[in-house]
């Protein structure tokens, strides 16, 4: 083997074995399967409206949206299990209007993307350990079809 | 979104050291912060910030929220420096969105709401209305740090409502339809607020006058 | 007086009559020492007010002030800032395949100290702004109520 062929080996095995490092870095810190659930929460002040599909919010999460929000009420629009897996974004219609992508940022951090009659609204970043350990992500708007009220979406892990 | 010039430890860089900023006119400021200059762009928040502050207190009238969001302003104006045309001037596009903010800020905890008794008040004219209409002028003869003290005392007593009426058609010079569109309300809802709003400063200023000349 | 000559009159005196009404209006005001009062008193109080407001002053200092702004523009926009892929492809267009052998060295040795101790640690505070132009909206984190909240609004 010439010179240069030997120095070329020994870069090709010394990229080899970089490579080989950063994957196994990788590897040992990708995120397992995260359970969530994305609610469609709607606010208002006035009691829940007869003939209309709305489930009354746990009292937990009602009393902490009522500790941040100005709103008596919080009724439960729809709710949806999501699976998050690597690499997967995991889309859920929330409503005929709304729409969220769910992904990993990173190994770290969820990204929530909520359309809109399908344009991209906003997005919100949140680190996944805080959702574990019960924090809330929270996309919320006033309500254009009628003034004063409000919409949410709330995304929390799957509590056992 | 504006980019900014970042270096390897993720800190953020200057573009220019060749504007003498304190002596720069808003015009360059901004033609070197919509390049990325950090420090021209600083330079107009501490030439304007205390503008923004005001405008903020004076609709929310909280220390605390009114720093909040003219700082909040400030970021949204460094985001979007790239729309600014110069179509009008830089303090009036910034007052614009902190006024935007503030409205949303007021919107979310409902605060422009009219109280179910300032409504009824509004709808039938309320008090003022059934008071003679004051004939002299409630501000004449004062000095100017006086009128604009009593002026701002008067404020106070407003509603959120009545008062954000007032500063954006008043102060800002905002047409009816603009103010209502702001304020995401009817062109009828604006100048019935705004009626009643003035006849209510009218009746505080004189009130005030009264209690200094008693 | 009616609430609706009321409303007309105060549309007549902030200009925003047309002009063929504004012209009616002005003619009955002639007449009615009642209008004129009214018309007196809103004038009286729409002039007072333009370049009166109390002049206010932040209460923090210069540097205070701007250090807050200067770490929210940070936190909103390294991660949208730090992805120069032009300039690794003219890096590796100066230097050669060299470079990136020697780069490649480099993440050997760095990798036990880049790697994560605490995927939380580095999970990032940022929030990303809506695309829409026409939509206003600000993210705020409360760590006592255990949430991060992104209100969206149209303008």
């Amino acid at each position: 083997m010439t010179r240069i062929g030997k120095q070329r080996l020994a870069w090709a095995l010394l990229l080899s074995l970089g490579w080989a490092t950063l994957l196994a870095g990788t590897a040992g810190a990708a995120p397992a399967d995260l359970g969530l659930k994305a609610r469609l929460i709607w606010g208002t002040d006035e009691p829940k409206p007869e003939g209309k599909n709305l489930q009354d919010l746990e009292p937990a999460l009602r009393e902490k949206l009522r500790k941040v929000f100005k709103w008596k009420n919080y009724f439960k629009v729809s709710e949806h299990p999501i699976t998050l897996a690597r690499h997967q974004p995991t889309h859920v219609r929330l409503s005929h209007k709304c729409e969220i992508e769910v992904s990993y940022a990173d190994d770290a951090t969820i990204e929530v993307k909520l359309f809109g009659e399908g344009k991209h609204t906003g997005t919100v970043h949140k680190s996944a350990e805080a959702l574990r350990k019960g924090q809330l992500a929270i996309i919320a708007g006033d309500d254009k079809e009628k003034y004063g009220d409000a919409w949410f979406v709330v995304i929390s892990a799957n509590t056992p | 979104m504006t980019r900014l010039n970042i270096d390897s430890r993720g800190r953020v860089q200057t573009m220019s050291k060749r504007i003498d900023y304190p002596s720069a006119s808003d015009e360059t400021l901004v033609r070197g912060a919509q390049k990325g200059d950090m420090l021209a762009f600083e330079e107009l928040v501490a030439r304007h910030r205390d503008r923004l502050y005001a405008r903020a207190f004076s609709m929310m009238r909280n220390e605390d929220e009114a720093i909040d969001l003219s700082q909040e302003a400030w970021v949204k104006g460094w985001q979007r420096l790239k729309q600014f045309q110069g179509e009008a001037s830089f303090l009036t596009w910034m007052t614009r969105i902190v006024i935007n903010l503030c409205l949303d800020q007021l919107r979310r905890q409902k605060r422009l709401r009219t109280d179910s008794i300032e409504q009824l008040d509004e709808e039938s004219g309320g008090v003022e209305r059934q008071m003679p209409t004051v004939t002299v002028n409630p501000t004449a003869g004062l000095e100017r740090a006086e009128l604009r003290a009593r002026i701002d005392k008067a404020l106070q007593q407003l509603s959120y409502a009545h008062r954000t009426v007032l500063i954006l058609h008043e102060f800002e010079g905002l047409e009816y339809k603009e103010v209502a569109k702001r304020m995401g309300c009817s062109i009828g809802t604006v100048m019935s607020r705004l009626f009643y709003a003035r006849r209510r400063m009218a009746g505080l200023l004189a009130g005030l006058k009264e209690e200094r000349e008693s | 007086m009616n609430p609706e000559t009321e409303l007309k009159l105060q549309a007549w005196v902030d200009g925003e009559l047309p002009a063929a009404e504004a012209a009616r209006l002005a003619a009955q005001a002639a007449n009615d020492p009642a209008l004129q009062a009214l018309a007196r008193q809103l004038r009286a109080v729409k002039a007072a007010l333009p370049g009166n407001e109390l002049a206010r002053s932040v209460p923090e200092t210069r540097e205070f002030y701007w250090g807050t702004i200067q770490r929210a523009l940070e936190r909103a926009e390294v991660t949208d800032t730090v992805r120069p892929v032009w300039r690794w492809r003219a890096w590796l267009g100066a230097y050669g395949w060299r470079t990136a052998l020697g780069a490649a060295l480099l993440l050997v040795l760095a990798a036990p100290v880049l790697r994560p101790r605490h995927p939380a640690a580095l999970a990032p505070q940022v929030q990303v702004d809506s695309p829409l132009e026409n939509v206003n909206s600000y993210t705020f984190r409360s760590e006592a109520d255990g949430m991060t909240v992104m209100w969206v609004s149209s303008q």
